[in-house]
Formats: C-alpha cells, structure tokens, sequence
C-alpha cells in the first residue's frame, strides 16, 4: 500500500472544463515538440492517442442521452497511473523506472534501453516508444510526475496551471480522504459517481473523482497485470545463474577427474600401438 | 600424407561445416548482446551507440543463425538429415545410462553407436526444438505487431529457450574442445575427417557401415581392374 508520506495528484473530472491547459503544460516544461494535428471525428480531443511526445492527454467523451435530449461532456485526464504495486518497476531491467522516494514511479530517460517490457505488463498502456525501424532500438515515454519540480518543492506542471482546481497536489492520504468527500457532494448530480485509484494496483498516485463508471472512461475496473511478470526477474534470472554455476562447476570436475582417468587410458593404449601395427 | 589419410574417415561435407560454423557464429553473436539484457549490470551498456551496436548485432546474429539452416535446407542433399535427431531406440537409453560414468572415468557399458551418439542426437535435437521456438519468440518480439500479452508470452518462451540452449551448448563446446577423451572429435568438423580408432570406438554402428562401403568399392575397384 501506498505509504503515509506519498505524494498525489487527485484529479476531480466533475470540476474539469477540458480546457487542456494540463495537456499544454505538461509538453511545455518537458520541452516535447508539437504533434501533428489529428482529426478524432465528433471530440475535441487531439491528437488521438497518446504517445512518446504526448505523454498526458485529455480525453473526450461525448455522452448524448436521448432521454432527457442533453449532452453531456466526460472530460479526464490520461497518463502514468503511478502505481505503488508498479509491475513496470519490477520488471525494468535497468533501473530506468524506479519508485521515487515520494512513491510516484519515476523515470530516468538516460538509462532506458528500450526494452519494452513495462508496456509489456502495464494494465493501463501507459509506457509509450520512439522507434527506430532498423535495430528496434526504442525510447520510451511517460508521465514523470514531474520528479524534478516535485523534489524541488514545486507543484506538477500540470497542477500548476489547471485554473479550476480539478487537479490537486496532495498527501496520498490527504487526496484519498478528499476524494471519497467530493464523491459524497456530487452524489446527488452523480449517482454513479466513485473514487479510482484508492485501492488498484496498490494504491496509485494518481486519485480520481470519476462521474461515471472506471469502464466508461475506458479504466480497467479490476487492473491486473500477467502472472509472468516476475518470472524473469524472481525465478529465471536466479535460476539461470544457477544452472550457470552448476554448468561450470560440473564440467570443472568432469575435466579434472576426466583428465586422470583418460591420462592413464592413452598410455595403456599406445603401448601395444608400439609393439606394431597388427591390428589394422 | 598418405599415410595420415588411411586413418582417417570422412565424416562430414564442407556444406555441412559451413552451415554448422555459421550458425555458431550467429548463436555467440546473439548470445553475447543478448545477455548484455539479461544481467542488471551490463544492461546499461545498452544506452547510445554502444547499444545501438548491441542491438544491431543481436539481430545479425539472430538472421544468420536464421538463414544458415534454410539455406542448407533449400540447397544441400541431406536436407532432412536432422530427422535423426528425432529416432531414439534402446541404444539411446543405454547410453544415457551409462554416460555420466562414461565421461567422467571411461569404461561402462556404452552400446555402439551411429553416426551421431545420443548426446549428439540429444544436442542436435534441443538445437531445432528451441532454436526454432527461440527465432518464432524473436520475431514477435522484434516486431510489435502483436498485443502486450503476446509479447510477454514471447518473452518467456526467448527466456527459457535461451537459457536451456545455452547451457547446452556450453557441454557441447566443453565435450569437444576440451574433454580429454572427446576432444579428437573436434577435428571431424574442422576438417571433415574423423580418427578410424575414435570413430570405431564412439560410433561403432556408422563406422562399420562407413567400413562396409569402402570394402565394396575396393572390390568393385577390383573387378574393374
């Protein structure tokens, strides 16, 4: 679970305008170039998914109710998850992705080999990559929490600038607790309204307000990542070093043993091979 | 030299040598950036150039361990000659039995043998049982056309397959180059030609064959004279 001195953004999608203010933010102080404009029919989403140089978008759902004939706007928020229970931490195999000590997942781009395993095992396709077609050589791309104005004491980019107070910089505790309040004042307008992100995959860093069900934003409800997530890291590697050492040690002794017992096999043999060449 | 040749027997064509060093050339190329993955510490050798080349010669390993065996397949005569890998009998569980006394001090009950012994036959056989789950692993993961999940899957089975194929061709390297009594075997596929004392001795049942043959084309030789 998460731990007490965690840090979390809590995003309340029934505050958000879908100004994407975040969106623009987030690409500003990452420094990551504009994408070329993409028509996603009937949303006033763009581009249309993300990707290593959109790592946060928002997403548009246009919700039409033949009903009451109104329409309503489902506006959230899409990147990192940040989860405490991270599967893309455990199976990095170079330290690229770690728990950052304020519990968020953070991201060090200069160690990252591409290997593409955390989009491998990630339950909510976060990880995105710049790829190179001839050597598969990859780079990848997420949400960072902005680890950099974050243990400088600032706020996230993407806080900093949402003018509605949507986004909230906060304890994990403190953004949970805050949560389950805000569900309780729009219980009225929405009934289905629910927090996301408490308890999924240990607690993520990120906190959701959602007016609707995880499913209708496209959430996993029950995020899970694949059984063999682990195997490589608990069981092969120790594994293979193993079999590796017991490989060696084995074929030392058989070398050493071997050695004698053959040794005395060759001078046995020649000696009738000295005597002439009967036999053949 | 004449001399040197009666001693000697052939035992395998020059196609045969071509296709068995290039395809252990492309599986230490492979293994070798490969493991630069695996291990934490030699995982960030992989950033910039250095990895840039890692990668690229990972893949030329991985399409020449490829293309050797098809192109021998496409072209030589013994095409399907590693079916043989495939047919065990008795001998083969004799000899399984008696192998770990065999290697380490001689002697034991060794039935005799064909051309290929049953470790040979056991190598031959996890190298086209797991080489090929290795190249089917390697292409979904060099490709991502294919769903995480997928690619998980694939991953564990280039793992495994990697890993069992190593240690396996770790015994082969040291039973051939280094084990004082199979060494000699070694020359057989650098040269082509196998020692008659050796080649009695481990692969009786060929040898007697192979013996069988040159007694026919001698007298042949003789009714033609």
């Amino acid at each position: 679970m998460a731990k007490t001195n965690d840090k979390a953004i809590l995003v309340d999608i029934s505050l958000c305008i879908g100004c994407k203010a975040c969106q623009i933010a987030c690409k500003e102080w990452h420094d990551l170039p504009a994408t070329e404009f993409e028509k996603v029919s009937g949303t006033y989403q763009n581009p249309a998914d993300r990707s290593e140089n959109t790592p946060m978008l928002m997403r548009f759902l246009e919700k039409y109710d033949e009903t009451t004939d109104t329409m309503d706007w489902l506006i959230w928020k899409d990147q990192c998850m940040h989860c405490t229970d991270a599967p893309c931490v455990e199976v990095c195999p170079s330290g690229a992705l770690f728990t950052h000590e304020d519990g968020f997942v953070g991201l060090e781009n200069d160690k990252c080999i591409g290997c593409t395993y955390c989009s491998k095992v990630c339950p909510f396709d976060s990880p995105r990559f710049e790829t190179d077609a001839l050597t598969g050589n990859k780079r990848m791309n997420k949400c960072d929490f902005c680890q950099d104005r974050v243990t400088n004491g600032e706020l996230p980019a993407c806080v900093q600038t949402c003018p509605t107070n949507a986004l909230e910089f906060d304890t994990w505790d403190g953004a949970v607790e805050k949560a389950h309040e805000r569900v309780e004042q729009i219980k009225d307008r929405y009934p289905e309204a629910n927090v996301y992100g408490d308890k999924e995959m240990g607690g993520t860093h990120y906190i959701y307000v959602l007016t609707e069900k995880p499913e209708t934003f496209g959430l996993p409800a029950q995020p899970e990542t694949n059984d063999l997530v682990g195997f490589r890291q608990d069981v092969l590697k120790p594994a293979t070093q193993l079999f590796m050492g017991a490989t060696a040690v084995g074929l030392l002794t058989n070398f050493i043993i071997s050695s004698s017992a053959f040794g005395n096999e060759e001078t046995q043999e020649d000696q009738p091979k000295d005597g002439g060449e009967k036999d053949e | 030299m004449s001399k040197k040749r009666k001693s000697l027997v052939k035992r395998y064509n020059r196609v045969d040598m071509i296709m068995h060093w290039t395809v252990a050339v492309g599986f230490i190329l492979a293994m070798l950036t490969g493991y630069a993955v695996f291990f934490e510490g030699t995982s960030s050798l992989l950033v910039n150039e250095v990895g840039f080349v890692i990668r690229l010669v990972h893949r030329i390993g991985g399409v020449i361990f490829v293309l050797a065996p098809i192109l021998y397949f496409i072209f030589s005569k013994k095409r399907f000659g590693f079916l043989r890998a495939f047919k065990w009998d008795k001998s083969d569980f004799g000899w399984l039995k008696a192998a770990p006394k065999h290697y380490f001090v001689g002697g034991g009950d060794m039935p005799p043998q064909q051309k290929y012994n049953t470790g040979q036959k056991l190598f031959y056989l996890f190298a086209v049982v797991f080489g090929v789950l290795l190249v089917v692993s390697g292409f979904f993961l060099w490709f991502s056309w294919f769903s995480p999940t997928v690619g998980l899957i694939m991953l564990f089975i280039h793992d495994v397959s990697a890993v069992l194929l190593t240690l396996f061709f770790f015994v082969h390297v040291y039973l051939v180059a280094f084990h004082p009594d199979e060494r000699t075997s070694f020359n057989a596929m650098t040269t082509g030609y196998m020692d008659r004392g050796f080649a009695k001795h481990h692969h009786e049942l060929w040898y007697n064959e192979v013996k069988d043959e040159e007694e026919k084309k001698k007298q042949e030789n003789k009714e033609v004279i």
